[in-house]
C-alpha cells in the first residue's frame, strides 16, 4: 500500500511560515483597527460608538438600510438609557404594524410605553419582520424583561401560508448585539455610511435622539379615535367623508388566494408552538393585524379555510384577537395606509389586551359608541 | 459545525492543542475521532448514530468479505451495497421517488396519493457512504486488506475535515496514514501551510462566493419569469464562480485543516475553468467524485472495454447517476445528462478536435477553453434553477441577445471583474499548483496577500451561508 496519498498536490512548500503568519496578522489587525475607527465615527446605526461622531440624521438616512440591525441598536439604546424599561409586563413582537402599536409614526415615539391603564409595554417589533425573525428577537431579549408575563404577537396570515423565510439580516443583527465588535470591523457598516453620505443633502442634519429615550404615555387624543364601524373622526378623513368620497370595503383578509390549511397548521406547529411551549408561564396574545385591502372577492374556499385554520391554531396556543378587517383612512383613489392604521394601532393593542383579560366583553377604546370588540362580548 | 462558523475557531484550537499535547498515537486518533463525532453532532446529534452504524456494518462486512470466496463473497458485497445504498436511497431519494410515483398515479387518473415523508437528510451522507462503499469494494477486489483496527477505520470514515463535503477519501489513501505515528509530530511547515490553505479556502467561500457573487446569483435566479439575456448570463457566470469558490473553498479548507493535524487529503480541484474540453474539465472539477465514479461505476459497467456504442452508453449513464448523486431532483439528472452528452460528443468529435487543436495552437486552446466554459455554464443553469421550467426560461433568455439594463451594468461590475480575473488566473495556472505559484512570491507580498485575506474574511462576513455541497 502507498504510504501517502497519490494525487495530492498540496505538499507544503519550504517557506518561513512563522514570520509570514505574524506579518499577515499584523497587516490584518492594522486594517481592522482603521476600519473600526471609521465605523465608530460614522456609526450609521447609532450603536452608541465612543468618540466623536459624524453629524448625520441617522434615523432618516440609515434606518431602512437594515431595519433588523436598526431595531437591535434601538432596543439596546433604550434598555441602556431607561433601566425601568426592563420592568415591562408586555412585550410586542411583529412587523411594522405591530411597531405602530406604540406610535412609531409619532415624533416622540419610543419602544417603551405606558398605556392609558398604566400597563408598561416594550415593543420589539420592527418593519419587515416575519414570524421567524420576530421570534428570534423575542428569544434573544426575553430574559432582559423578567416581569414580562404577556407576549403580544402580531401575526401575519400571508406569512403562515408561505414557508419561505429570510433570517439573514436578523441573524447578523443578533450576532452584532452579542458582540458589537462585528459592527465595527464590518465593511458593510462602512458601505452603508458612505452610501448615506451621498444622500446627505436630502436630510436635515440631526434629530434630537433624547425624545426616544423616555417613556411615552400612550393615550391618543380623542379626535384621532375611530369606532369599530370605522367612520373617520379625524379632520382629513371627515373632509373626504363630507365630499362623499368612496368608502372602500375590505372583503378579504389576505392576498393569498390559495392557502393550504394544512400548511398554515404546520407552520403554526413548527414556528409558533415551540416558542409558546418554551415559555409555559407566559401568556401569548395573538393579534391578526390589518391587512392590505383586497377588494376583488370575498374570502371563500381555500382562502377562508386557511384563515380559519390560523384562527383555530392560534386559539389553541393563546388568546386570539382579530383586527384584520380594520381599515385605515380611505381616499377617493386608494387606502392611505390600510395596514398600519397609525393612530388606531395603539387602540387596537389596548383593545386586544382588554379582551384577553376580560373576554366576556368590555367597552372598547376604539369603539367609543359603547360596543365591545371582544369575541363573545356585546 | 462548519469551517466558516465562529464555533469552529475554539473547536479547532482545542483539538489542535489536545492533539499535539497527547503523547500516544492511539489516544491522538481516539481524540480526533471523538472530536469528529462532536463536529458532526452539531448538525443533528441523532445522525451520529447512522454514521456509527454505517462504520460498524462495513467494518464487519469487510472482514467477512476478505475471508469468503465465490458466491458467498459476492453475496456479502451485495449486503454492503444494499445497506449503504439503501440508507442513501431512504434518506436522499425516498421523498423524490414518492413524489414522482404520486405524480405518475395522478397522470393515470388515480386519485389516491401516498403520503410524502418528511425526511431530514443527514449532512454528508453521500460522501461517507461513497467512502465506505469504496472500501468494501476495494476489499472485495483484493486491492486492500480489511482494516485490523476499528479505531482506524472509524477514524477514516469520520475524520471531520472531509466528513461532510469531501474530498471523497479512499481507504487505500487514508488508512496507511493512520499507521504512521510520525504524522503527529508537529511540523511548522505542514502546520503553516495548512493554515494558509484554510485562509485561502475561507477567503474563497466567505469573500468571493458569499459576499461578491451570491447576491447577484440570487437576484437573477429569483426572476425566472422576467429573465432577460444579460441578467441570465451574468447570473449564470456569477453562479459558476459562486459554486467554484464555495466548493473548492471548502475542499481546500478541508485539506488545510487535515494538514494541520499531519494528514493528507486528495486534491479536489485543479483550475477547472481552464479546461479545454469536457474530459479535461472532469479531471479538474470535483476530482475525488469523478475518480470514484470512474473506478466504481464506469469501470464496473464495462467502461470502454465493450465496444464503441457501449462506451457511450456507460459514459452517459455514469454522468446521469453522477447528477443524481448531487440531489434528488430532475434538474440534477438533466445536468448530469448534459455533461454525459458533452463527453459523448467530445469523444465522437475527438479526431476533428485534435486536428483543429494542432493547426491553431494557443488560439485553438483558448477557444477550446471558452467553448467548454460556455457549455459548462449552460449546464450550471439546470444545477441552480429552482425547477426544470425555470432552467428552460434561462436557456431561452441566454440565447436571445438584448440591450443590457442600466442598473445591471453597475450592480454586476465587481462580480464580473472577479470572474474575469478568475478565468484569466485559472488559465495562467492551469499546469501548475498553488504551492508552486505561492513559493515564487516575495515574502512581503505573501504577508500582504495573506493579511489582506484574513482582514477581508472577518470584515466582509455577513450571514453564515451553508456550503452549497452540504446539501448533497
Amino acid at each position: 500500500m502507498p504510504s501517502s496519498i497519490s494525487n495530492s498536490s498540496h505538499r507544503a512548500p519550504d517557506l518561513n511560515y512563522r514570520n509570514a503568519i505574524l506579518c499577515a496578522l499584523a497587516v490584518a489587525l492594522t486594517a481592522a483597527a482603521a476600519l473600526a475607527a471609521a465605523n465608530a465615527y460614522f456609526d450609521p446605526f447609532d450603536f452608541g460608538a465612543p468618540g466623536p461622531k459624524a453629524p448625520f440624521d441617522r434615523v432618516n438616512q440609515f434606518r431602512l438600510k437594515n431595519t433588523a440591525l436598526w431595531e437591535i441598536a434601538s432596543v439596546e439604546r433604550v434598555l441602556k438609557a431607561l433601566p425601568e424599561a426592563s420592568d415591562a409586563q408586555y412585550l410586542i413582537i411583529g412587523d411594522s404594524r405591530a411597531r405602530a402599536m406604540t406610535g412609531s409614526w409619532r415624533k416622540d415615539s419610543t419602544l417603551f410605553v405606558q398605556d392609558h391603564r398604566g400597563r408598561k409595554i416594550f415593543n420589539l417589533a420592527y418593519g419587515g419582520a416575519d414570524l421567524t425573525t420576530s421570534l428570534m428577537i423575542y428569544e434573544r431579549y426575553k430574559a432582559r424583561f423578567p416581569k414580562a408575563d404577556t407576549v403580544i404577537f402580531a401575526v401575519h396570515f400571508d406569512e403562515l401560508s408561505d414557508t419561505e423565510r429570510r433570517t439573514d439580516q436578523m441573524e447578523e443583527a443578533l450576532r452584532i448585539a452579542e458582540n458589537p465588535l462585528f459592527y465595527y470591523i464590518s465593511f458593510r457598516t462602512l458601505k452603508v455610511a458612505l452610501d448615506g453620505l451621498k444622500d446627505r443633502e436630502k436630510f436635515t442634519p440631526r434629530e434630537d435622539a433624547s425624545a426616544k429615550l423616555r417613556m411615552m404615555k400612550l393615550t391618543a387624543p380623542k379626535k384621532y379615535r375611530r369606532t369599530m364601524r370605522y367612520p373617520a373622526t379625524n379632520d382629513l378623513q371627515k373632509l373626504f367623508d363630507d365630499a362623499r368620497t368612496i368608502r372602500l370595503t375590505k372583503l378579504a383578509r389576505t392576498t393569498i388566494l390559495n392557502s393550504d390549511p394544512s400548511v398554515v397548521a404546520r407552520n403554526i406547529d413548527s414556528i409558533i408552538r415551540p416558542a409558546v411551549d418554551r415559555d409555559p408561564d407566559k401568556k401569548f396574545l395573538f393579534v391578526a393585524m390589518p391587512m392590505h385591502p383586497v377588494l376583488e372577492r370575498p374570502m371563500a374556499g381555500k382562502q377562508a379555510a386557511g384563515y380559519a385554520a390560523m384562527a383555530a391554531g392560534l386559539r389553541g396556543l393563546g388568546f386570539f384577537y382579530d383586527a384584520s378587517m380594520y381599515d385605515g383612512a380611505a381616499t377617493a383613489f386608494k387606502f392611505t395606509d390600510a395596514m398600519h392604521v397609525k393612530d388606531a394601532a395603539p387602540d387596537i393593542m389596548q383593545d386586544a389586551i382588554d379582551c384577553s383579560l376580560h373576554p366576556e366583553g368590555r367597552p372598547s377604546v376604539i369603539a367609543h359608541d359603547g360596543h365591545s370588540p371582544c369575541p363573545g362580548g356585546d | 459545525m462548519v469551517f466558516n462558523s465562529w464555533a469552529f475557531i475554539p473547536f479547532f484550537a482545542l483539538t489542535l492543542a489536545a492533539y499535539y499535547l497527547l503523547r500516544s498515537w492511539r489516544l491522538q486518533k481516539t481524540m480526533l475521532l471523538g472530536a469528529s463525532y462532536v463536529f458532526y453532532g452539531f448538525f443533528h446529534p441523532p445522525y451520529v448514530l447512522i454514521l456509527v452504524a454505517s462504520t460498524l456494518i462495513d467494518f464487519k462486512l469487510s472482514h467477512w468479505i476478505a475471508r469468503a470466496e465465490g458466491g458467498r463473497r459476492r453475496l456479502l458485497l451485495l449486503v454492503s451495497l444494499v445497506s449503504n445504498l439503501g440508507m442513501l436511497a431512504y434518506f436522499k431519494y425516498a421523498e423524490f421517488a414518492l413524489e414522482n410515483f404520486n405524480a405518475a398515479l395522478a397522470q393515470l387518473g388515480v386519485t389516491a396519493q401516498f403520503p410524502v415523508w418528511d425526511i431530514v437528510l443527514p449532512v454528508g451522507i453521500s460522501y461517507y457512504t461513497f467512502q465506505t462503499l469504496s472500501y468494501t469494494i476495494d476489499v472485495y477486489r483484493r486491492k486492500l486488506p480489511p482494516s485490523d483496527s476499528l479505531l482506524d477505520f472509524a477514524f477514516f470514515v469520520a475524520f471531520f475535515p472531509q466528513l461532510v463535503a469531501g474530498p471523497i477519501v479512499r481507504a487505500l489513501d487514508f488508512l496507511p496514514q493512520t499507521q504512521e505515528p510520525q504524522r503527529a509530530r508537529f511540523s511548522s511547515r505542514q502546520f503553516g501551510w495548512g493554515l494558509h490553505l484554510l485562509v485561502f479556502g475561507l477567503f474563497g467561500k466567505i469573500v468571493l462566493a458569499d459576499r461578491a457573487l451570491a447576491p447577484l446569483v440570487d437576484y437573477a435566479y429569483s426572476r425566472a419569469n422576467e429573465i432577460d439575456f444579460w441578467t441570465a448570463w451574468i447570473g449564470t457566470i456569477a453562479f459558476s464562480g459562486q459554486i467554484f469558490f464555495d466548493f473548492a473553498g471548502y475542499s481546500i479548507s478541508a485539506i488545510g485543516v487535515a494538514l494541520c493535524y499531519g494528514f493528507e487529503l486528495p486534491d479536489n480541484f485543479r483550475f477547472p475553468y481552464a479546461a479545454t474540453g469536457f474530459s479535461d474539465f472532469w479531471r479538474r472539477w470535483h476530482i475525488s467524485l469523478s475518480q470514484w465514479l470512474r473506478d466504481y461505476l464506469y469501470i464496473s459497467l464495462g467502461g470502454n472495454r465493450k465496444g464503441e456504442v457501449r462506451t457511450y452508453i456507460n459514459l452517459a449513464l455514469t454522468m446521469i447517476l453522477g447528477g443524481l448523486w448531487h440531489g434528488a431532483a430532475w434538474t440534477f439528472v438533466f445536468w448530469g445528462a448534459l455533461h454525459g452528452a458533452y463527453l459523448v460528443a467530445e469523444r465522437l468529435l475527438q479526431p476533428v478536435i485534435d486536428a483543429a487543436g494542432k493547426a491553431s495552437g494557443l488560439a485553438g486552446r483558448i477557444a477550446g477553453m471558452a467553448i467548454t466554459y460556455i457549455l459548462v455554464c449552460y449546464a450550471w443553469v439546470f444545477f441552480r434553477a429552482r425547477d426544470f421550467s425555470d432552467g428552460v426560461k434561462f436557456v431561452e433568455a441566454m440565447s436571445a441577445p438584448a440591450p443590457m439594463p442600466a442598473h445591471l451594468r453597475e450592480g454586476s461590475a465587481l462580480a464580473m471583474a472577479i470572474m474575469g480575473a478568475t478565468l484569466a488566473a485559472q488559465w495562467m495556472m492551469r499546469d501548475t499548483t498553488i504551492e508552486a505559484v505561492w513559493a515564487k512570491y516575495p515574502f512581503l507580498l505573501r504577508a500582504l496577500i495573506l493579511g489582506g485575506a484574513i482582514f477581508l474574511i472577518f470584515s466582509t462576513r455577513g450571514e453564515q451561508r451553508a456550503f452549497i455541497y452540504f446539501q448533497f
